[in-house]
């Protein structure tokens, strides 16, 4: 009884090492997801935000401390993104190998170029990001560079799984580039067409399929929009005629659904990430989801 | 000769201010530290009876180091860094009022040890339940719970330490620490002379489970040993100080941006002295309820009590007391928070009834806080 005990117990303590090459961690569910294709079986992947959470507001639970406290790997969106919450895990996880300037801690936004890096950064301007708008990761035209440098960095960690990660990365590259191919296509009608936003999410996504987002109902990130701001955005949506307000998941549905009928616009409410819905399980059902849906809105006109 | 002597003296003389300028210049901002400052407004009141007018004048005066009124309650300059590959340090800078500036925090700790140890060494708030590592922004009510102040001192326990600890591989999250000190007033005593070479130490294990996907309770057990001393009848008395806590935090995150948020906390904290003729034993607890009901709205609710074990006449200062706290925040960002807080202490047979409302402000470059 008591063999068994410690077995069982040793077993606990073993879980996953055993299992996979590496202990990846990813901040966000789309990182991680993306890890899983690239990674297959030789990686353990761990997210440590929920797909229905603020990703700039993620609380730093210690639990996560625990999870990087034996990764191999971190890999996190960067532009300061997730600057309110993970110093602070990354200190308590006491991982030497996941610390900044090792191959074991991989920032994705140094492999891509940032969008609307701002001239003058101040706090009036609410929680603005001095290097730039770090939602790239709604910019589906990014991924297969993105899964290019995460095959990279395993292969560097995992010498002896490099061909099986090139090998999954090949595949996936085929996969997504395929699937992108058909989203640019479904997307045609949106070429040109001005939207307003919630909050600054798409505007990577805007330029990969060429719509112009007008506004943004919260002007000053993070920060409630003002009466007036608002009055201004919607008497601008009125007078240009535009047709649609997109929000995510993490908004409440009623202030956009409000600010759309006072503006005689329709609101369209997308999925902000990996497991932020059902039927968002993996990044192809996330994107198909996400290309569905402005599909619809447009043919609705 | 003696004239190339002049010259090459004449040269090295003129030679430093132009080197300084170019390397002070050479100098990187990319390597200054996160600065962030903090402060804290905070308009006191009492609503008294006359009678009891001095007696919670004095109350305020102990919680805040001011009387009634608007005043600067404390400002904060922090400034961390990695120092290099192998350590951060922390310096916390804290005016009380408009004092001056006293170090209150200044550590080093550890970045690369192995096997998930982290080494702490410097002046810092020690590891003692949950309040007591809390800076005084950080508190989520004005005023600390009261017994606090009367178990563990005025600015809690805290000095030059050094802590080693150890985060488990077990399956959930266990943190052991402990911590060795070396004696200070705040646990030997005002009265008497501080003796050299007299270390304390406590020992702490937190453990926290993720109970659901949006739930976590969080326990906490400490234990801290050092030497005390007494004044009775003049004389002063030597021995032995223990202290024993426990902490409970249940914590509940919504889904979505602006997420609706809920705590629950208590904490239990039994001081006891052992002197030659005598054992004292105070405790105190508390136990409070948060809630983020709005987008930039909390509500909250303390009860808090100290109990102080009977002593003779003289001996003791201490009276029983409870005090409950009822808190509304506006929160309209995550860098100001407006407090108000009333309070009802009920302190030996008498009511106090106490009001606060508190501006809180940070600028700067301020580092997250623990869970």
């Amino acid at each position: 009884m008591k063999r068994s005990f410690l077995g069982a117990l040793a077993l606990m303590f073993l879980q996953g090492a055993a299992l996979a090459a590496l202990n990846v961690v990813a901040t966000l569910t789309e990182i991680g997801a993306l890890v899983e294709e690239v990674g297959g079986t030789r990686v353990k992947v761990e997210s440590l935000a929920r797909g229905d959470e603020d990703p700039h507001s993620i609380a730093a639970k210690p639990s996560h401390s625990r999870r990087m406290s034996k990764a191999d790997l971190l890999v996190y969106n960067g532009l300061e993104l997730e600057i309110g919450w993970l110093p602070l895990l990354i200190e308590g996880a006491r991982n030497p190998r996941i610390l900044e300037g090792n191959s074991s801690h991989l920032n994705l936004s140094d492999f891509i170029h940032p969008l609307e890096i701002p001239e003058f950064v101040d706090r009036s301007l609410g929680d603005v990001h001095p290097e730039g708008n770090p939602h790239f990761t709604l910019d589906p035209g990014l991924y297969p560079d993105l899964a290019r440098v995460l095959s990279e960095r395993l292969a560097v960690l995992d010498p002896d799984g490099a061909d099986y990660y090139a090998e999954r990365l090949d595949s996936f590259v085929q996969r997504w580039n395929r699937r992108l191919l058909d989203w640019q296509q479904r997307l045609e009608p949106l070429k040109g067409v001005e939207v307003v936003a919630y909050h600054n999410l798409w505007s990577y996504a805007a330029r990969r399929f060429d719509f112009e987002i007008i506004g943004h109902v919260e002007d000053r990130p993070g920060i409630p929009p003002t009466p007036k701001h608002v009055a201004v955005l919607q008497t601008r949506v009125r007078a240009e005629n535009v047709k649609l307000l997109l929000y995510s998941d993490l908004v409440h549905p009623e202030i956009p659904k409000r600010f759309a009928e006072r503006a005689g616009c329709k609101s369209l409410r997308l999925p902000q990430s990996v497991n932020s819905r059902e039927d968002t399980e993996n990044l192809f059902d996330w994107f198909e989801l996400w290309v569905s849906l402005l599909e619809g809105a447009i043919k609705e006109g | 000769m003696r004239v190339s002597i002049f010259f090459v003296t004449l040269l090295i003389v003129a030679a430093p201010p132009a080197l300084a300028s170019s390397t002070s210049t050479g100098i990187s901002r990319e390597f200054n530290p996160a600065i962030s400052a903090n402060s804290l407004i905070i308009y006191s009141s009492g609503l008294l009876s006359e009678e009891s007018h001095e007696e919670v004048e004095e109350e305020h005066v102990h919680h805040t180091g001011h009387g009634a009124g608007l005043f600067i309650q404390e400002s904060e300059l922090q400034l961390s860094a990695n120092v290099d590959p192998y350590t951060r340090a922390t310096l916390t800078l804290a005016m009380h009022g408009s004092s001056g500036f006293e170090l209150e925090e200044g550590y080093l700790r550890t970045q690369r040890l192995p096997a998930q140890i982290g080494l702490r060494l410097g002046q810092f708030y020690w590891e003692f339940g949950k309040h007591n590592s809390f800076h005084t922004h950080q508190y989520p009510f004005v005023e600390r719970p009261h017994a606090w102040d009367e178990l563990l001192g005025e600015h809690g326990l805290s000095g030059i330490a050094l802590e080693l600890s150890w985060l488990s591989p077990l399956p959930w999250y266990a943190e052991l620490s402990g911590t060795a000190f070396p004696l200070t007033h705040t646990i030997y005593g005002e009265e008497a002379e501080i003796p050299e070479n007299v270390w304390g130490q406590s020992a702490r294990l937190r453990q926290l489970f993720e109970v659901s996907d949006r739930s976590t309770l969080d326990i906490g057990g400490t234990w801290l040993a050092g030497d005390v001393a007494h004044l009775h009848d003049d004389e002063i008395e030597k021995g032995d100080r223990v202290l024993l806590g426990v902490d409970l935090t249940w914590k509940w995150t919504g889904p979505g941006a602006n997420a609706r948020q809920m705590e629950i906390q208590g904490e239990w904290i039994r001081r006891s002295d052992s002197l030659p003729d005598e054992d004292i034993v105070h405790d105190g607890w508390y136990l409070s309820a948060r809630a983020k009901v709005t987008r930039r709205v909390w509500l909250s609710a303390r009860y808090d009590a100290f109990r102080p074990e009977a002593v003779e006449e003289g001996h003791s200062h201490f009276q029983e007391s409870g005090t409950v706290t009822a808190s509304m925040a506006f929160v309209p960002s995550e860098f100001q928070a407006w407090r108000l807080d009333l309070m009802r202490r009920t302190l030996g047979e008498e009511n106090f009834n106490g009001l606060r409302l508190q501006a809180n402000f940070t600028i700067g470059s301020h580092p997250a806080h623990r869970y």
